[in-house]
Formats: C-alpha cells, sequence, structure tokens
C-alpha cells in the first residue's frame, strides 16, 4: 500500500455504495414483490 | 472403393435430358435391354462397374461439397475475428510502426493467437460434429431388392446402378428413375414429385393422354414410394440424372423449415442483437465526450458489440444436440435429424402400434381350424400357397404360416411339395381398403382356384358359402352367428385370428381382378399368438414415471389389444374404433382421444388423426410404428419413431431410428432427449442473462468513469475464455427431477430469465468499480484518482484487471448457479468436466496479469492480496444474492430452467 486508509476518499465511496445498495434494494423488492404476486 | 474413389464416381448435377425418359418410356422390352446393356436376369459385375463408371452412384449431390480448406478459412469469418485483426492491426501501427521507442508488436501478436485458437477451435468443433452426426446416420441404410447375375439380392440404396433390375413391394421406396418390366396392381405415391396426393398407377403400358413425364404410366420415379402390389422394373436413372436430382439441383435456393426450437435461438439471438444496436452507439458517444479518446471509445464499442454477440451460440448449440445424438446413437437410438432432439425430450404422449412394440414381434400361428373350430390340414394348405405365392411384403403371419408347414410337412402328407403342384397364375396384393390378399393357383390337373385371406369381416364380406362337415354349404345368419362368436372367443384371449376362403376356377388368366373377390368359400380361420416382451411391463411403468402417457393405436382388434394391455399391466381407460374416428367431428375426436387409451380397428389415416387430435390438445406426441400403415401417423406426429427393420417409407417418415424395437431403448432417448435439452437451455439462459447483465454494467461506466473499464482486447479476451469454458456445458450433469418431467420449448421462459437475472450481476460488477476506483486502485497506485501522487497507468490497469477478474469468476460462476433449481455443490454438483473448464477459465484470469510479458501486453497489472480477499467476499455475496434472485425466480415461475 502506498498511501494509508485515511487519505481514501471515504465519503464518495460511501455514497456509491449507498447509490448501489439502493438499487440492489429496489430490484430485490421489484423480484419479491413479483414472485409473491403471481399472475 | 475407397474414399477418394467413391466422390469422383459421384457425377456432378447436370442437365436434365427428358429425350432419354421418352425414348425409354416408348421403346420395346427388347430394346430396352438393348440400350441399357441389360437382361431380365440382371447385370453381371463388369457390367455393373461400367455403368457406374459412365453414370455414377445411385446419390444426390447438391452442389460442390466445400473443400476443407474453405471450410477452414470459413470458420474464421465472423464478427469475433475481424474485430479482433482491426485491433491488431491498430495495436501494430500504435506500438510498433509509429511508436518512437520502446517498439513492440507482443500486443499484435497476442491478438493473432487468439484469432486462431478461436477459428481452430471452431472449426475442429464443427468438423467433429458434423462427422459424427454422418456416421450415425449411415447406419440406417436403405435397400433396393436387384437381380444380378440371375440372383435376387438386397443393395444398398446408393449401388443401384443403371441396368440393373429391381422388384418393388409395398412400403418400398422406389430406388432410382425406372421403366416397368412387370407390374400387379402397383401404384405409387409421387407426392415428393409431383405434389399429387393421390397414387397413381404404374404399368408396363404406356396409357395414352399423358402430359408431363411424370404421368408416363410405365415410367416410375426416385422419391416415390409404393402404396400397394408390385413391380418389376429397370433403372433408367440414378442420382443426379434422376428427375428428382434435377428438381433437388435446382432448389439449392430452398431453405430449411425451421423450428419452434429454431425460432426460440433466433428470437433470443435478436432480443440481443437489439438491445447492442442500441447500446453500442450510446457507450461509443458517451465514451468519446467523457474521454476524449475517439479511437479508444470506437474500439471498446465494437468490442462491447462483439462481447453480446452471441456469436458462438449456434456452435455450442449444435455441440449440445450433437453430443445427444452421439450418446443416443450409443443408446441404439439414431437421430435423422439433430433439431428433432429437442422434441424427443418433450414428448408426453407416446403412441404406439401394439405388434412388435408392446408384443414380441413373434407372432406364433397357434392353430388352424374350420369353420367347427376343429384342427384342418387343409386350412392351412390353403393359407400357405396365398402367403408362399404372394409377391407383396411377407409380413411376419405369412412367414410364420410357411414356417409351421415346412415343420408339419414331414408327418401330414398333404403339406408336402406343395410348390411343385401348385403353380401361381396371378395375384391380387394387399391393401388397407381390402384389408385381404388374394393369389390365383393351378394344381397338376389344371384346376384354377383363388385363395383369399384376410381380417374376418372383409373375408366374410366377400363369401357366400362356407365350408362344413356337410360340404359347401350358404353362409347363412346362424353359421355367421356362430362364426363371430368362436373368433370373438379366441380374441378375448389375445389371439389374432385371419380367416381363408377360396372358389375354384375364377377369371380366365389375365382378366383377373378385385371383381372375383366375390361368392366364396370360407374355410376356416388361422389362429396366432403374439406374446408381449417381458420388457413391456417395466418399461411402461418407466414411461409413465417420466410423464409420459402410453395410448396404444393398432389396426388389430380391441379385443386383442385389451387382453395385452392386461398382462403388461397398462390400465385400460377406454376404447376408440376406427368406424367411432372416421365417425367424428375434429372437436368430438379431440376430447375422445384424451380419455381412451386403447384405438383399435385403425386404418393409416385414422392413425394418423387421432396423433393430430392429441396435437392439437396441445401434446407433444410420440409415434412408434414401422409398418407402411404408420407412415401418416408418423410424419403427422411431432417425434416419428421408427425402426431399423422397418419398411423404407416408414424409415423415411421417422424423425428417428431405433436400432432396437424396444419401448426400453426409447425411455433411454427419451431421457437423454431432455439432458440435452437442459444442457442446452442451461447455455442459452446463461448467456442471455449475463450478457444482458453486461450491458448495464458496461453503460454504467461509460457514464460514470473516467476511462474504460476494461480495454477492447481484454474485454474480448475474456469473452474467448468464457466461451471455451462453455464447451463443457453439452457434458453436464442433469438433476434427476429435472427429467421426471417432459419438457417443452417455451421461449418466452427466456427473455423473464434474463430480465429476471442478469440484473444481479449488474450489482456486483458495480460494487467492484467503486471498490476498485475508491479503495484498491488508490491504494496501490499513490492516491485517489487525480491526485498528484497518482500514478494513472496503473491505476487504469489495476482498475481494468480488477473487473476482468471479478467479470470472469461471477460469469463462470453463474453456470454453478443456474445449472440447477438447488443449492450448487452441497445438493447438486455439476459434472468434473464443467467443474474443470470454469475452474481453468477463473484461473487463468487469475494468472495472465501475474504472467510478466503477457500482462502489459494485455494492459493487465498484478492484483494484491487486498483484491482477492474482496473478490472471495464479493463471490460468496453474489452466490448468495443469485440463490435469492433465483428461489424468488422459481416461486413465481416454477423452475429456473
Amino acid at each position: 500500500m502506498k498511501i494509508a486508509l485515511g487519505e481514501l476518499d471515504w465519503a464518495s465511496f460511501g455514497m456509491w455504495l449507498g447509490i448501489i445498495g439502493g438499487i440492489l434494494v429496489l430490484f430485490l423488492g421489484v423480484l419479491i414483490f413479483l414472485a409473491h404476486h403471481k399472475k | 472403393m475407397d474414399k477418394k474413389e467413391e466422390n469422383k464416381a459421384v457425377k456432378p448435377a447436370k442437365f436434365f435430358d427428358d429425350s432419354l425418359f421418352k425414348s425409354a418410356s416408348e421403346s420395346s422390352l427388347d430394346d430396352l435391354y438393348a440400350h441399357y446393356d441389360s437382361s431380365p436376369e440382371g447385370l453381371n459385375e463388369e457390367q455393373i462397374d461400367a455403368h457406374r463408371e459412365e453414370h455414377g452412384r445411385n446419390v444426390m449431390v447438391k452442389g460442390k461439397r466445400k473443400s476443407v480448406w474453405l471450410r477452414f478459412f470459413l470458420s474464421f469469418v465472423n464478427p469475433f475475428t475481424v474485430v479482433l485483426l482491426v485491433l491488431a492491426a491498430v495495436s501494430f501501427l500504435t506500438d510498433y510502426v509509429l511508436a518512437t521507442s520502446d517498439k513492440s508488436a507482443t500486443a499484435s501478436i497476442i491478438i493473432l493467437v487468439l484469432v486462431s485458437v478461436s477459428g481452430s477451435f471452431r472449426f475442429f468443433q464443427e468438423e467433429k460434429s458434423g462427422k459424427t452426426l454422418e456416421k450415425l446416420t449411415n447406419l440406417v441404410e436403405t435397400t433396393s431388392a436387384v437381380m444380378r447375375e440371375g440372383h435376387p439380392q438386397e443393395i444398398p440404396l446408393d449401388e443401384v446402378v443403371v441396368g440393373d433390375v429391381v422388384s418393388f413391394a409395398v412400403g418400398d421406396f422406389i430406388s432410382a428413375d425406372v421403366r416397368i418390366l412387370s407390374a400387379k396392381d402397383f401404384f405409387v405415391s409421387q407426392s415428393a414429385l409431383s405434389g399429387e396426393s393421390e397414387p397413381v398407377e404404374k404399368t408396363v403400358d404406356l396409357k395414352p393422354n399423358f402430359q408431363g413425364l411424370s404421368d408416363r404410366s410405365n415410367l416410375a420415379f426416385l422419391g416415390s414410394t409404393v402404396v400397394s402390389g408390385s413391380a418389376k422394373a429397370l433403372v433408367i436413372a440414378v442420382g443426379n440424372e434422376t428427375m428428382f436430382g434435377a428438381i433437388a439441383s435446382k432448389s439449392t435456393n430452398l431453405k430449411k423449415e425451421k423450428t419452434a426450437f429454431d425460432q426460440g435461438v433466433d428470437s433470443v439471438s435478436w432480443l440481443l442483437v437489439r438491445f447492442m444496436l442500441v447500446m453500442v452507439p450510446a457507450v461509443f458517444l458517451i465514451n468519446g465526450f467523457t474521454k476524449h479518446d475517439w479511437l479508444q471509445a470506437f474500439l471498446f464499442a465494437i468490442s462491447v458489440a462483439v462481447g453480446l454477440t452471441p456469436e458462438m451460440l449456434p456452435m455450442i448449440v449444435t455441440s449440445c444436440l450433437a453430443k445427444g445424438a452421439i450418446t443416443m446413437g450409443k443408446k441404439k437410438v439414431i437421430v435423422k435429424n439433430i433439431n428433432s432432439i429437442q422434441n424427443f425430450g418433450a414428448i408426453d404422449v407416446l403412441c404406439t402400434d401394439k405388434t412388435g412394440t408392446l408384443t414380441q414381434d413373434r407372432v406364433a400361428l397357434e392353430d388352424h381350424l374350420n369353420i367347427n373350430g376343429v384342427t384342418d390340414y387343409r386350412v392351412l394348405r390353403h393359407a400357405f400357397l396365398n402367403s408362399y405365392y404372394q409377391t407383396g411384403l411377407k409380413n411376419l403371419m405369412d412367414q410364420s404360416i410357411i414356417q409351421k408347414t415346412k415343420e408339419l410337412s414331414a408327418n401330414y402328407p398333404a403339406l408336402q411339395g406343395l410348390d411343385n403342384i401348385y403353380t401361381k397364375i396371378d395375384e391380387i396384393p394387399f391393401d388397407f381398403q381390402r384389408k385381404r390378399m388374394s393369389v390365383v393357383v393351378k394344381d397338376t390337373s389344371g384346376k384354377t382356384q383363388m385363395i383369399s385371406k384376410g381380417a374376418l369381416e372383409e373375408i366374410l364380406s366377400i363369401c357366400s358359402y362356407c365350408e362344413s362337415g356337410d360340404g359347401v354349404v350358404p353362409l347363412d345368419e346362424t353359421i355367421l352367428q356362430k362364426v363371430r362368436g368362436m373368433v370373438a372367443d379366441y380374441s378375448r384371449r389375445g389371439f389374432r385370428v385371419i380367416a381363408v376362403a377360396q372358389k375354384n376356377n375364377p377369371s380366365a388368366v389375365g382378366a383377373f381382378s378385385t371383381n372375383d373377390e366375390k361368392d366364396m368359400v370360407l374355410i376356416g380361420f388361422l389362429i396366432f399368438f403374439d406374446p408381449p416382451k417381458e420388457s413391456t411391463a417395466a418399461a411402461l411403468a418407466h414411461l409413465k414415471e417420466y410423464g409420459v402417457t402410453t395410448k396404444v393405436l393398432t389396426g388389430d382388434s380391441a379385443e386383442v389389444a385389451e387382453y395385452i394391455f392386461k398382462l403388461v399391466g397398462l390400465p385400460f381407460t377406454g376404447v376408440l374404433l376406427g368406424k367411432d374416428v372416421e365417425g367424428m367431428d375434429q372437436k368430438s375426436l379431440q376430447i375422445a382421444v384424451e380419455k381412451c387409451n386403447l384405438f383399435a380397428k385403425l386404418s393409416p389415416e385414422d392413425k394418423a388423426r387421432v396423433v393430430q387430435a392429441l396435437r392439437s390438445n396441445g401434446h407433444v406426441v410420440g409415434y412408434v410404428g414401422d409398418g407402411i400403415n404408420d407412415a401418416p401417423a408418423l410424419k403427422a406426429a411431432d417425434i416419428g419413431i421408427s425402426v431399423d427393420t422397418a419398411v423404407d417409407i416408414a424409415k423415411e417418415s421417422a424423425h428417428v431410428i431405433l436400432l432396437e424395437k424396444d419401448l426400453e431403448v426409447l425411455v433411454d432417448g427419451i431421457i437423454e432427449g431432455r439432458k440435452t435439452y437442459a444442457n442446452m437451455i442451461k447455455y442459452i439462459k446463461m448467456t442471455a442473462s449475463s450478457n444482458f447483465g453486461n450491458i448495464f454494467s458496461e453503460l454504467a461506466a461509460a457514464a460514470l468513469l473516467p476511462f474504460l473499464p476494461m480495454l477492447p482486447l481484454q474485454l474480448l479476451l475474456l469473452n474467448l475464455i468464457y466461451d471455451f469454458s462453455c464447451i463443457a456445458i453439452p457434458f453436464d450433469n442433469v438433476d434427476k427431477e429435472y427429467l421426471q418431467k417432459p419438457r417443452k420449448w417455451d421461449a418466452s421462459s427466456l427473455g423473464r430469465f434474463m430480465i429476471w437475472m442478469g440484473p444481479t450481476s449488474s450489482i456486483f460488477d458495480w460494487l467492484t468499480y467503486a471498490i476498485m476506483f475508491f479503495v484498491i486502485c488508490p491504494l496501490y497506485a499513490g492516491g485517489n484518482w487525480g491526485s498528484s501522487g497518482c500514478d494513472k497507468a496503473l491505476f487504469i490497469a489495476l482498475f481494468q484487471t480488477g473487473w476482468f477478474v471479478e467479470s470472469m469468476a461471477s460469469q463462470s460462476l453463474v453456470i454453478h448457479m443456474i445449472r440447477s433449481d438447488k443449492i450448487p455443490l452441497f445438493q447438486s454438483r455439476s459434472s468434473w468436466q464443467l467443474f474443470l473448464a470454469t475452474g481453468l477459465a477463473v484461473l487463468t484470469a487469475i494468472a495472465l496479469p501475474f504472467i510478466p510479458g503477457v500482462s502489459t501486453s494485455l494492459g493487465l497489472a498484478p492484483l494484491p492480496w487486498l483484491y482477492f480477499g474482496y473478490l472471495v467476499l464479493a463471490i460468496l455475496l453474489y452466490m448468495l444474492l443469485a440463490t435469492f434472485a433465483k428461489n424468488l425466480y422459481k416461486r413465481r415461475f416454477g423452475e429456473v430452467l
């Protein structure tokens, strides 16, 4: 490692993780809804 | 003859010469023999060689076969290799020609190696599949009866030469274009040639009022089949010189009809191509505007296009089918057209004839009775004369009558020397309308008599008298009732009963016809028994276990079939007779076929109607049959199944040929069909869903990243390694549970699977982007992107390598996730071949960045241990998410594959 962990852009990382997590939750939500509401 | 000489002997397609046919049709028989250097005794060895040399072998060649080199070259002509070659040229230009220092052509060389590997791989796979399939189809041989040097013999169809004297019987193929030498009620179907569905009569003499060549009554043509009667003929044209050859060579542009499965595969390919057409310009423009390197943006967009093009799909599908066909071949099931395999696994109703499939096909003559029910050798003698002298197809009953007479002749002088005492005068061959056959014989005293045998009612319909103990008496109602009662009793006990009748001095020689079949004398009955096979009961139970309902379609009486049902333990649900089928409209028949599982006294057309009714109800119907009477039903079924020993027309109408007529062999075939389908659908679903997922990953990367997420070359390499790992798919295991149910192709399941599972991999691609961009790359490249200490080149190489490895791991892993409904590794394991192939693919992706020289040429960088820690975690999470999504999919749609 050439730099310390503290020098990383944790804020941006956290924001993107949040966005990806949000999409994941949304995606799973749709799947769960569809799985429990059969035609 | 070796293969080279054989190919030479095949005459190329040439202009069709109809004057040859006209002159053959108008010549006298003597002139004909002289012109074709032949004789009534047939050809000798010398003539055969000379005629083959002059006219070629009896095979049709549509144009010239592409040479090995051309086929090899064509394996390289696809978008994948074209893009790789463009990349090689660009990289050679930038890294070598235009480079001022550090000239290196390594990247170009690596690309050329990739091109060679992918092209050669495609070539060898396709050659291998083609050769094995050719070998398999060669196992099923059609023969022709010819006279050579005075001896009748059966030879393969392709060995028939011009000048051969050939014989035809019911169910035979017309093996070449022929001029008729002698014929008896000889009717052929020329539908393959003229489209005419009604059989036409062929005679020795040319009847007037013909319009075209095919109307000439004394010519018969290759591609026709014998519907009734028998004939001898002289071959006047073979192979490409035949009328059929001329039509075939003109119709090379005719496209093969696509099956529902082909259409499904095409629709998936087109869906992906449509996505690609929208995606690629978007990726190109976004990358171009954000990264300002338009050449790289263009190459990346093209690589994305190649990655999304399912260019390996047809090859993998063919490999799966070829592998299935080979395995089925080992299990004595020969698939004539590999596209039928999918339908084979989908069969949910199996219609079968009784004789030889449920029973032993060993029809034994148990007794020969007069109308009082007493064993009578006179009945056997008449039956012998009928069976011995008829020239049509000698069925099992005829063979059994002849054999029994020979056995008994040692003890019964009345049965001795019959073939010397009687000479044959004439005959009326069997057909399915009359359901009987007649021969006319003359004894040494000059007395002529006509002997008819056939189904009871059909014989009774032509009898006015009967022979009882008191001599010949009128056949009155009392006797009829007695006779019918006796026959019904035998039928109920599983015996098949054939009636025999005779009459003296019918019409004069030459004037003999079906009109003579009247006012005959019923002399007795023949009692046959065909016991069920020992394996039938178990095979029927297996079929039921695998979700296949068996229905029996027979021309025989319902009583005999019902008795066999009892013996083999097949529950009887109802019977429908031929006359019922004929009287029903389509709607009522569709309802009735669902309730009944025995269909008796059926004509060939009735059998086809029953099969069609079942298909209209949504069933995938398999039909097993080997007789000429089965041909319409074999054609009407989704899968026509015949046996190697069947008549030509049945073999031709069938999609699948069994080398052994046994239901157990069929069960194996059905299971193999389902396995092949499962593996194929696995690949299609996997490719569709991972390609769909990649679309989101690449779009997000183009929009958000300041550089390309992967180099064009890396993207293509990833694609190549993945495709390599997929060659093991045809060898994968299939869960037992999956094989229990018939599998019907459902194109809609593909689209929904793609949309459901694809985004799961995108989510992990995005997670990898975030981890690489914000954590791993800054840590090892000296700072965050854009900071002063950051080594940008290393940052990009690390990022691209990280996604390269993760992408390979997730794509390979998804194979194990979706190959089964169960939990991978724990509940359901892949075959070692697939495990090894996917494992090697991941290991290759991991190893490449660590190989000095190769890694720099590919733009990859060695990954730190921290990355592998993330990779393990990401893979575990991905497995968890994919399993969760899979279970939700299962909950909504029932099953994964």
